[in-house]
């Protein structure tokens, strides 16, 4: 009985660990690879060839993947990403993601950086 | 003659005009605008409720992506709530001086974050 305990346990935990593996957000190499059409407005070091472009470079992972699902699901509206995130697929997403957070960066929060509070 | 003179002039005060209406907003004012700001973008690491994501890093971001951003959320084109309630309090000269400012963050010295 205690046996069975044991073996479920471990089976619950492999479980876990087993979606936490599927869920694990994307690889910077494997998206370094997906983005050269990204590279031609926010630059081969993301930040942006001009000041309308937003910098990539460093921010939040989560937060370019999230926008990056607005844009495919048309929640965010803007000419340009909504083609280029159309053809997306979770995993381009996620990839995508992990490269650009993953670049040296000019971006910060504004942590110490305002009058009258830090 | 005359008339070319007139068409230079004319094309100056257009120059003129032009860099006046790129001007852009001022940095030590927005540093005292961006307090608001500050309650979300302004502690590392802190997420929005749902969806969970981190609240993005906005200091150093480039200039005219600031003010299109604040007026796409001002004008509901682009939906957050509570951005589209901060944008709404701002006026454009507001919006220009914030984004002055978050730009004017940048370092020299790019960083790891």
């Amino acid at each position: 009985m205690q046996q069975r305990t044991i073996i479920v346990s471990l089976l619950a935990a492999a479980l876990v660990f087993g979606f936490g593996t599927a869920s694990a957000k994307g690889t910077a190499a494997a998206g370094k690879t997906k983005a050269a059409a990204c590279e031609a407005c926010h630059g081969a070091d993301g930040n942006g060839i001009a000041p309308n472009y937003p910098a990539l470079a460093g921010q939040y992972q989560d937060y370019i993947a999230q926008v990056l699902h607005e844009y495919k699901d048309g929640q965010r509206t803007n000419a340009i990403m909504n083609g280029m995130a159309s053809p997306l697929s979770d995993q381009d997403i996620d990839d995508l993601a992990a490269y650009f957070s993953s670049l040296p960066s000019k971006l910060s929060d504004l942590h110490g950086k305002v009058n009258g509070g830090d | 003659m005359i008339r070319s003179m007139l068409t230079v002039a004319l094309m100056a005060g257009f120059v003129c005009f032009a860099s006046t209406a790129f001007a852009k907003g001022d940095p030590a004012k927005g540093k005292l605008e961006v307090y608001t700001c500050h309650g979300c973008h302004g502690i590392p690491g802190y997420e929005t409720m749902y969806p969970e994501y981190h609240v993005p890093r906005i200091a150093g971001q480039n200039e005219q992506y600031i003010i299109d951003a604040l007026n796409e959320y001002k004008s509901g084109a682009r939906k957050f709530p509570t951005m589209n309630a901060q944008a709404n309090s701002l006026t454009e000269e507001q919006i220009e001086n914030i984004a002055a400012y978050l730009s004017s963050l940048a370092p020299t010295q790019l960083h790891k974050n």
